[in-house]
């Protein structure tokens, strides 16, 4: 199984039938989400922050936007 | 990746054929027969369907595609043999559902209460659930799969590829681990999301044998080939 475009398959397929759950940026979190984010961006978060981060990314895809922007800015 | 690299925009060849079947040019009906008619075949006995099944979903594929005037909606976005295997495909499981639904006649002269057996069939028609197309059920197959993956892996995939997040710096992210790790994390969550899929697939329709690689045709096809254009 070809892990990349099946996945890209499958996540432009929700984009266009349920734009919330891949892809949609609702913009920045609220501060206290956006601090935690900014703190695993730095790459200071520990394995328990972690886990707990994804979980909530996995409840908020809309949130991973800002996540990525933090992190691309940042390796930049 | 490189794969959709390689895939031309515009299917203009195919857009052609679709326009001579349209204007209803002979040699265009006759590669019709010889090639998507078969390629239609394949994809319904490959979907389970018997030989008589097949013949009358390609009736109806046919009634879609002409007196629905879906046809006329083909775009050029995708090939035109993707673009009607996946109306097929979406025609069978509405075939399978309004079967499934149907009253056979002899039942309806049963001697269950004094009602009107035609009542009893209209209300049993209102009562029946919305009929959902292919599409509606594989988005919630997979929304219901996204909720069983490992969240650390999802999120490692989508910032992986729907982020740009180089692979090195999720593993400065991941307290310096290997990028095997991170691959790892990656396959294992599109594992999870194929096999969660197709058991909620099974489980809600277990006489569509939809493969992952239909599925992935299915929804590589484009929102109008699967949805069925709208006219």
């Amino acid at each position: 199984m070809s892990t990349d475009p099946d996945f890209n398959i499958l996540s432009s397929f929700l984009r266009r039938m349920m734009p919330d759950v891949e892809g949609h940026d609702a913009g920045d979190p609220p501060e206290a989400i956006r601090t935690r984010l900014d703190t695993f961006a730095s790459g200071k978060a520990d394995a328990k922050e972690r886990a707990s981060l994804s979980q909530l990314l996995k409840e908020h895809a809309e949130y991973i936007g800002y996540l990525g922007r933090a992190i691309r800015g940042r390796a930049a | 990746m490189s794969d959709s690299a390689d895939k031309p925009a515009f299917y203009a060849d195919d857009f052609e054929f679709a326009q001579d079947l349209l204007d209803g040019e002979k040699a265009a009906w006759q590669r019709f027969e010889s090639e998507l008619k078969p390629a239609i075949a394949r994809k319904l006995a490959g979907l389970g369907a018997t030989d008589a099944d097949a013949d009358e979903v390609l009736g109806i594929v046919m009634e879609k595609l002409w007196a629905h005037k879906k046809l006329a909606a083909y775009t050029g976005a995708g090939p035109l043999s993707g673009f009607v295997r996946t109306m097929a495909a979406n025609a069978w499981l509405e075939y399978l559902r309004k079967h499934r639904r149907m009253v056979p006649a002899t039942n309806l002269a049963d001697d269950e209460g004094d009602d009107d057996p035609m009542d009893r069939l209209a209300r049993d028609e209102a009562e029946a659930p919305q009929e959902t197309p292919l599409a509606q059920l594989l988005r919630d197959a997979l929304i219901y799969s996204l909720t069983q993956v490992d969240a650390e892996a999802l999120l490692i995939m989508r910032l992986s590829l729907l982020q740009d997040v180089k692979q090195r710096d999720l593993c400065l992210l991941w307290g310096g681990c290997h990028e095997g790790t991170i691959s790892r994390k990656k396959a294992e969550a599109l594992e999870q999301i194929r096999d969660e899929t197709l058991a909620y697939l099974h489980d809600r329709e277990p006489t569509l044998q939809i493969s992952w690689q239909d599925l992935m045709e299915a929804c590589g096809e484009g929102a109008d080939a699967i949805l069925g254009p709208s006219i």
